[in-house]
């Protein structure tokens, strides 16, 4: 409509991004994927927000799809990206180039192989600067030495001149970091940013996100299957299952009250140091669903420990909790009485089990 | 650094065994020296002038004291003369070597300049109209023999409409550069066509695989453009395979070219080995051979260091391994 009017009252009110009902359909010969399937959520400057899910869950094609970079013939995009004001979906190729890198820019899960291998690290990072600042060979040159000293990596000078493989992983995923930050873009999206990574190295790279997001007052979008990883580095979390926002609250919120079956079994699945070894994991049976065919109700309902015929019959809309900013997508919540007396009826099941084993042994 | 004196070991390796190889050929002709004496002198010989013959070729000193005198010959330039019509082989050699050198490098350069853009654009749109119309028009070129090509081809822009006379004659290229490139025009597109179509599918096959890269959309989340995408990110990284195979069909078009240059009446090296086979003028085919071997281990150097150059990470595997 009237977006150029919009886009020179930038930043003035509104969030900083609004995604309502984003749809990401890929057509492949089995049929159409709904990969994201109606997504709405809204995110304001200098915010973090975690996406989290399993594989397939369409997280990842989620962020993408915001950004506009999917590969365009096979893929059927719907709903709104409103960016500062301004709707980004359907914009041409041209224009999307100067959001990309400028406004929005991505670092993603594996610095192995999303580094060139054949270009030198200082050229990779000084590409963007050329491109969008318009800045000639010694000042791109200047910014990327502060870039890498931002991002702590040691000796920038020297780095400037190596290539990604001369580098350990860690590093790789600073260089990564300082790609992406190079035209102080408002959003970073961090796609599993740490799960090709160390552990040790995870907590400092999560930390330099969260440092350069206050530093610069920018926004971050993590992606993870993690719920461990964005506890402590986002202010609101939303979960996807089967391509659909099922829970969303902000981060205390959502870990002190978890709503949706699906949140709690993925927490449930992070291992926990103190229980002894050999601890049986509490892995979420099934298999994610299938994005051609989504299950006719609740799609997480074949997984579920707590089904009901109602789940399978029907879709929950996301429904409000205590909180406003709080909302989930179940019938029998975490906390309801069917929920009680399912949990109750499990636990009596499992305690029987292990008496059993232990008096088979 | 290392690799580059690693390689170049490598290479005055090979150039020794080739050199070696062919110095001592002689010794092994069927019939012996006995042919060689009777195709200098005619029948009849006389002992000392059949001593004279073995003496000039160094058949009757050992083998190693043969190949030091041979490469000193060679290297010299001072290659003799043929058996039969006692003309200088080192000037027939270099009469002939720069006709078939622009041949082949005309040929590859066509093929080159003409194959990347198509591939690289066939790889951005694969399966599309574009890309079908190339990749089935690239598997016909493969099909097509030179020997079919080189005579439609006269048959079309020399007989029928006269744009270039045939037979052309060569000439130098700072003589008279029109006429030079008119008298290569033809042999030039004969060699290239199934060069093109094979740098065209094998460097459409791994830009594609390049393009599915994740640092393609790491670039891409830069903001760079199709264009820089393409030469600038993905070209390079997937130029193994085409660098290989340019360098490896520098030795096929050594064969290749006798057909061309005969087709096309160019006196180049194809020529000159198969008439000096023909005739059996046995030491003039030695330098023809050795030549050509030697162009052959150099262009393989220079692809070598070209590896190098297109990926850092050779350059270290091979200084650490």
């Amino acid at each position: 409509m009237n977006s150029r009017v919009q886009a020179t009252s930038r930043q003035t009110d509104g969030p900083l991004l609004k995604v309502t009902d984003l749809k990401t359909h890929f057509r492949t010969e089995r049929g159409l994927v709904r990969s994201v399937d109606g997504v709405s959520f809204s995110l304001e400057r200098g915010r973090a927000l975690g996406i989290v899910g399993e594989s397939g869950s369409g997280k990842t094609v989620l962020s993408r799809s915001i950004m506009g970079l999917l590969p365009g013939r096979n893929t059927e995009r719907s709903g709104s990206v409103v960016f500062e004001g301004e709707e980004i979906i359907g914009l041409s190729l041209k224009d999307r180039r100067k959001i990309w890198g400028r406004e929005m820019s991505m670092i993603f899960q594996d610095p192995m192989t999303s580094l060139n291998p054949v270009m030198r690290v200082g050229k990779q990072i000084t590409e963007g600067l050329k491109i969008h600042l318009g800045m000639d060979n010694e000042n791109a040159r200047a910014t990327a030495l502060r870039l890498l000293h931002d991002v702590r990596i040691p000796e920038p000078e020297k780095r400037l001149n190596q290539y990604a493989f001369e580098l350990s992983g860690g590093m790789r995923q600073r260089v990564m970091i300082a790609i992406a930050l190079a035209c102080g873009p408002t959003v970073l999206f961090a796609d599993e940013p740490t799960t090709a990574l160390d552990v040790t190295v995870q907590a400092q790279i999560l930390e330099l996100i969260g440092e350069q997001r206050r530093d610069r007052n920018m926004s971050v979008i993590l992606v993870t299957h993690d719920l461990g990883v964005v506890a402590g580095h986002t202010d609101e979390i939303a979960v996807m299952y089967g391509g659909k926002l099922v829970e969303k609250a902000p981060t205390r919120t959502l870990f002190a009250n978890m709503k949706m079956p699906y949140t709690e079994a993925l927490l449930r699945s992070i291992p926990n140091i103190e229980d002894p070894s050999h601890t049986r994991l509490n892995v979420i049976a099934g298999r994610p669903p299938d994005l051609v065919n989504p299950p006719k109700g609740c799609r997480f309902s074949p997984r579920c420990e707590y089904v009901q015929p109602k789940c399978i019959a029907e879709e929950p809309p996301l429904l409000t909790a205590e909180h406003a900013d709080h909302v989930y997508a179940c019938w029998y919540p975490v906390g309801s009485p069917v929920y009680r007396e399912k949990r109750a009826q499990l636990d009596k099941a499992k305690k029987s089990a292990g008496m059993s084993q232990v008096g088979a042994g | 650094m290392r690799y580059v004196l690693r390689k170049f070991a490598q290479t005055v390796f090979v150039v020794v065994l080739v050199t070696l190889l062919t110095s001592v050929a002689l010794r092994f002709l069927p019939g012996g020296t006995d042919v060689l004496v009777a195709l200098k002198t005619g029948p009849g010989a006389t002992k000392e002038q059949a001593q004279k013959v073995i003496t000039d070729l160094g058949l009757d000193k050992p083998w190693y004291t043969q190949y030091f005198s041979w490469m000193k010959h060679f290297v010299t330039g001072d290659w003799g003369a043929t058996l039969q019509s006692n003309t200088s082989i080192a000037s027939a050699v270099k009469r002939a070597l720069p006709i078939s050198a622009y041949l082949m490098v005309y040929g590859q350069l066509l093929a080159l300049f003409t194959a990347v853009p198509v591939a690289v654009w066939s790889a951005y749109r694969h399966n599309s109209r574009f890309d079908r119309i190339a990749t089935t028009s690239a598997f016909g070129m493969l099909s097509l023999p030179n020997y079919i090509v080189a005579p439609v081809l006269m048959y079309f822009v020399s007989v029928q409409r006269k744009w270039i006379p045939y037979p052309s004659i060569y000439t130098s290229l700072f003589d008279d550069p029109v006429a030079h490139f008119k008298a290569f025009v033809l042999p030039s597109i004969t060699i290239a066509l199934p060069l093109f179509a094979g740098y065209m599918r094998l460097l459409r096959a791994d830009m594609i695989a390049t393009l599915q890269s994740e640092f393609i959309t790491t670039a891409r989340a830069k903001g760079v453009s199709t264009r820089n995408i393409l030469f600038r990110h993905a070209l390079r990284p997937s130029m193994f395979s085409l660098v290989t195979a340019t360098a490896v069909n520098v030795g096929a078009l050594m064969g290749g070219v006798v057909i061309v240059e005969q087709f096309f009446l160019l006196n180049g090296m194809g020529r000159l080995t198969v008439e000096s086979i023909f005739s059996r003028e046995y030491p003039s085919v030695q330098y023809a051979v050795v030549v050509l071997a030697l162009i052959y281990v150099a262009v393989n150097f220079v692809a070598d260091m070209a590896y190098a150059w297109i990926d850092p990470r050779v350059r270290a595997r091979r200084a650490i391994g």
